[in-house]
């Protein structure tokens, strides 16, 4: 089933001389249950891509089909809920809330919509992740494959079918990037979810199921 | 809207008040008593008038779930709002998601099932048909001596042959249906390799094969001993029969931070490039098969690799050989 579809999708910064084509052109689509890595060097646009899959970032032109909702026909507040609700972000300096503790970092999505908590999936993702031992520990408090593990959890917690990783691994020693990526990839797998990881490293791209490679022209 | 309980309570509760209200409005301020009639009403009827479109929305998701129920799964209801009825919609749509995937599942579920049974019956018509034309022949009383003999021979290997695909047949199945519980021990690698080759040491010794073993003698991961041997012994069997007379059959062993790995390398016939995708999978005879190969080995060995969160490939070519690399992952998670 497909959850992602990118149609022509243009982004350039600035404008006249100093104009910048980060994405020219960028055109494909993603199932439910696929591993996705995007792969390329330093500057080719994969971050970019990234963040206008997850609706961080606006395109210059194209579309962003998630889940069948073109996302940048959504008004701003809409399309922060749809982020919300739909896609996960995990980030490669974690970007948790440091005076939050584990737990609350984790559920923070939840409170945001004012949820009430399902204790059962809570239970379950800190399981999954091996954090049920630092619940009230504070971000400073934790090694940095934990501080990535609780914001996969922070990802996860909503339940989205999109789950979006730029450079997970990239702070983390090579035993605990593997950890990070097996993770991912359980995840998209068993829970059917599509999970896409920007990457630089080769050796982590061959776990996906699918490569995108980017590539800059001057 | 007003066939609800509640509806109807609020409604006779307002009324009373409302009553109330314009009755001691008349007693006090009797000038004021029609403006406090037409603000109650009003803002009665304004809080009618919300609850009403209230209700038009969940009936709406009573509509959408009718549609969900005759199998029409195209909708989608999410609004992007702020709010419980938004939440409850995201909800409703993400369990029918769920509920279509599994749906389709469980239809391919039932076409790989169906599949099977017909791979495994034709698998068991073969030997058995054989078995069959060697009776009917054995039957003739006039039949010579070696002749006999020969086609006796011939049922006993097809005998052995029934038996070792059944028995297949019903590990690989019960790991489908996972009904085999895999233990989670410490494996010793070296004892591991011990225990799978030793029933193959006369086969290779017949061919004069030679096996190699290498390997830190420490190498151990978190497995099941029995299974993984089953594994290892079909790879070695699978090399065994496609290496030639006087060839060599090296196992290595070794331990990393992230796995534990042996490797079984032969330097015999070797596979076609065009087979390797497929090598692995069930019943998938390769271009250099034996007739004696039902194709299940290889099968199993993934299938006990996979279920214990390991991995297997193949790296060969034609005439130098081919090696197996298994893989058992470390977990922390």
């Amino acid at each position: 089933m497909e959850i992602l579809r990118i149609e022509h999708l243009n982004k350039i910064y600035g404008k006249g001389e100093t104009a910048v084509k980060a994405l020219n052109d960028v055109s494909f689509s993603v199932e439910k249950g696929q591993f996705v890595a995007i792969i390329g060097p330093s500057g080719s646009g994969k971050s970019t891509l990234l963040h206008i899959l997850g609706g961080v970032d606006t395109p210059t032109s194209g579309k962003v089909y998630v889940d069948n909702t073109d996302i940048y026909e959504l008004d701003e507040t809409k399309l922060a809920i749809f982020r919300r609700r739909q896609i996960g972000l995990i980030y490669q300096f974690y970007n948790l809330i440091p005076v939050l503790n584990v737990k609350e970092n984790i559920l923070l999505p939840l409170l945001l919509d004012g949820r009430k908590i399902n204790p059962d999936h809570l239970n379950e993702i800190i399981h999954t992740l091996n954090l049920s031992d630092r619940l009230d520990h504070l971000p400073n408090q934790l090694s940095g494959g934990q501080q990535q593990r609780v914001s996969i959890g922070r990802a996860l917690i909503n339940n989205p079918a999109l789950v979006l990783a730029d450079e997970p691994t990239g702070n983390l020693d090579d035993a605990t990037a593997w950890d990070v990526i097996d993770l991912l990839k359980r995840i998209a797998h068993e829970e059917n979810k599509c999970v896409i990881v920007v990457t630089h490293n080769k050796e982590l791209a061959k776990e996906a199921d699918a490569v995108i490679r980017m590539e800059t022209h001057t | 809207m007003f066939r609800n309980k509640e509806i109807k309570v609020f409604t006779f509760v307002s009324i009373g008040v409302i009553t109330f209200g314009i009755a001691v409005c008349l007693v006090l301020y009797p000038k004021a008593a029609w403006l406090m009639l037409l603000f109650s009403l009003s803002l009665f009827l304004s809080f009618l008038f919300f609850t009403w479109r209230r209700y038009q929305q969940l009936d709406r998701l009573s509509v959408y779930l009718r549609c969900i129920a005759n199998g029409d799964f195209q909708l989608d209801i999410r609004d992007n709002a702020e709010g419980e009825l938004s939440i409850l919609k995201n909800e409703i749509y993400k369990v029918t998601v769920t509920l279509y995937e599994q749906a389709k599942l469980l239809q391919e579920d039932k076409l790989f099932l169906s599949d099977t049974l017909s791979d495994i019956s034709h698998q068991l018509k073969t030997p058995l048909t054989s078995m069959s034309v060697m009776a009917d022949l054995l039957a003739d009383q006039t039949l010579p001596l070696d002749k006999r003999t020969e086609f006796t021979k011939n049922i006993r290997q097809q005998l052995e042959r029934l038996h070792w695909l059944v028995s297949s047949l019903l590990k690989i199945s019960k790991m489908d249906a996972n009904a085999i519980l895999l233990k989670k021990e410490s494996v010793c690698v070296k004892d591991l390799i011990d225990q799978s080759v030793s029933h193959l040491l006369i086969p290779m010794d017949i061919k004069d094969q030679k096996l190699v073993l290498s390997g830190d003698e420490n190498a151990s991961f978190i497995g099941d001993f029995y299974w993984s041997s089953e594994a290892l012994a079909n790879i070695v069997k699978n090399s065994v029969e496609h290496t030639p007379v006087s060839g060599e059959i090296k196992i290595e062993y070794s331990e990393t931070p992230i796995y534990t790995m042996i490797c079984v390398t032969d330097n015999g016939e070797g596979i076609d490039r065009g087979d390797i995708p497929f090598l692995f999978d069930r019943f998938y005879k390769a271009s250099n098969a034996s007739k004696e190969s039902v194709g299940i080995g290889l099968a199993m060995s993934k299938a006990i690799m996979e279920k214990q969160g390991g991995s297997i490939e193949v790296q060969s070519e034609i005439g130098k050989g081919s090696r197996f690399i298994m893989k058992f992952y470390k977990r922390v998670v």
